[in-house]
């Protein structure tokens, strides 16, 4: 596979397949990142498909007793080293169960929709605050409704996130480009005027380093936002993206840049 | 794929080893007691559970060395995230084998592990994984009932539930190999799955 960009617009990618025939394909990961992101947000409103995602997993998972092997014991060593250094994750705290909202907890599911549109309209002042910001809500659009959703119990959430609306939109646009095993994937909606960025094998930015995306408004490179460390990540970007040109990837200090630093990691073009 | 000459099972096969509820009801109060800290019966649900994920795992990675290293990981996350499982949307072993799953799956489409998984499995000429698996499989009693309800799928259907889900591929990679329309194989598999698992006579 060359390293140019592979950017494969797709007008037809999200009219031409029935979203609930995905239920299959998806309980058994026959999806790549976007479908699963697509259909994990059409799951969040959906429960006829979130029911059958969940009984096709229960029977793939039959399969499993066809092929039983022993593991060597080094395993369960290592395993139980592993876990008695970590304790478990609380459970999920519904914002209902919370006895006070915390002012600044975007704890709604519309918060970082409404919090993303608000710096869209302003640009380019307080800098560091608007990055720290923007990296508290990037991090909740990365994990709501997307980590074990069709397992936790936090999927009747009926408004969708605009990332999900991005992402299940009848007019989305899909461009993609590789990097090595890292795939970025961005699925835009001109309706919307929104692009989210889907993530998978991205290895961590250098130490005390990060991410930073970019929105190419004719000549001019614009900040977008920040992408949260991980491997694997669902991000809104921040800006108009109906009129960019293009999306880019760089480098950049902790808490990002004004300019992006050339040259950039990736580059992909809505064309 | 797996294919094995059938033993007669007659009544055995109506019996359902660790998908019995009370299997399941032991699990999840295994995985209950996990969420709370209690590495004892983490360890018991390893024990219960590690062949099966193990065995899923090295079907889809075949490299031992790969397998071991993705079992662990997804044994990590099992602990870590034991307090999200929910009863009320499938079974303890159903979310186990999720997780299992899409970290081999996972492990296996990334481009390096497939350069590495190819050399070794020229070089092993896939000797030991399958033999080991398919001994186990013929003492096991889910594994005849599952066999058996897998014959209820068309042969398309079964094969591209198989190369989706032991071979970790995409429905688009699948359509590719079996030269489907796009589409086509996305509904196999869907349609495959419903079979089965009315078959199996599994809750929906």
């Amino acid at each position: 596979m060359s390293d140019n960009d592979i950017h494969r617009p797709s007008s037809t990618y999200a009219v031409d397949d029935d979203i609930h025939s995905l239920s299959g394909a998806y309980a058994v990961d026959a999806v790549d990142d976007v479908e699963r992101a697509r259909f994990e947000a059409h799951m969040a409103g959906c429960s006829q498909c979130r029911d059958e995602a969940a009984s096709l997993r229960a029977a793939a998972g039959e399969m499993a007793s066809m092929t039983l092997a022993s593991p060597p014991p080094s395993l369960r060593a290592a395993v139980l080293r592993d876990i008695s250094s970590v304790r478990p994750l609380p459970p999920r705290v519904t914002p209902e169960q919370a006895s006070a909202p915390a002012p600044s907890a975007p704890s709604a599911p519309s918060a970082p929709a409404s919090l993303a549109s608000k710096r869209a309209e302003r640009s380019g002042r307080a800098p560091l605050r608007r990055w720290l910001v923007g990296v508290a809500a990037a991090a909740v659009l990365a994990t709501g409704g997307l980590a074990w959703q069709p397992w936790s119990s936090d999927t009747s959430t009926v408004q969708l996130t605009a990332t999900q609306q991005v992402l299940q939109a009848k007019d989305a646009q899909r461009f993609e480009k590789k990097v090595g095993d890292a795939t970025a994937t961005i699925v835009r909606s001109p309706s919307l005027k929104k692009a989210v960025i889907v993530t998978a094998n991205m290895p961590d930015a250098p130490k005390g380093k990060v991410y930073e995306l970019w929105l190419q408004q004719g000549p001019t490179m614009v900040k977008a936002g920040l992408m949260p460390a991980g491997l694997a990540n669902t991000v809104l970007l921040e800006g108009n993206a109906a009129s960019a040109l293009a999306v880019g990837i760089t480098v950049e200090p902790a808490g990002g840049s004004e300019t992006p630093t050339l040259p950039p990691v990736a580059l992909v073009a809505f064309a | 794929m797996v294919h094995m000459t059938l033993v007669p099972e007659g009544e055995l096969a109506s019996t359902s080893g660790t998908s019995a509820p009370s299997a399941n009801a032991e699990l999840v109060e295994l995985l209950r007691a996990c969420s709370l800290g209690e590495e004892v019966a983490f360890a018991k649900l390893y024990d219960a559970t590690a062949p099966r994920l193990f065995g899923l795992v090295l079907r889809i990675v075949r490299d031992r060395a790969q397998a071991e290293e993705v079992a662990q990981d997804a044994y990590f996350d099992i602990w870590r995230n034991s307090s999200r499982f929910d009863p009320d949307r499938g079974s303890a072993m159903s979310w186990l084998m999720t997780i299992g799953h899409r970290k081999a799956v996972d492990r296996v489409r990334s481009a390096e592990a497939a350069r590495r998984r190819d050399t070794a499995h020229v070089a092993s000429d896939q000797a030991a994984p399958f033999d080991q698996t398919v001994e186990d499989a013929h003492r096991n009693l889910d594994a005849q009932r599952v066999r058996r309800a897998l014959d209820a799928l068309t042969g398309a259907q079964r094969g591209a539930v198989e190369l989706a889900y032991f071979g970790g591929y995409t429905h688009r990679e699948v359509a590719a190999m079996l030269e489907l329309p796009l589409g086509t194989a996305k509904t196999r598999i869907r349609d495959g799955l419903i079979r089965l698992r009315d078959t199996l006579g599994l809750e929906t």
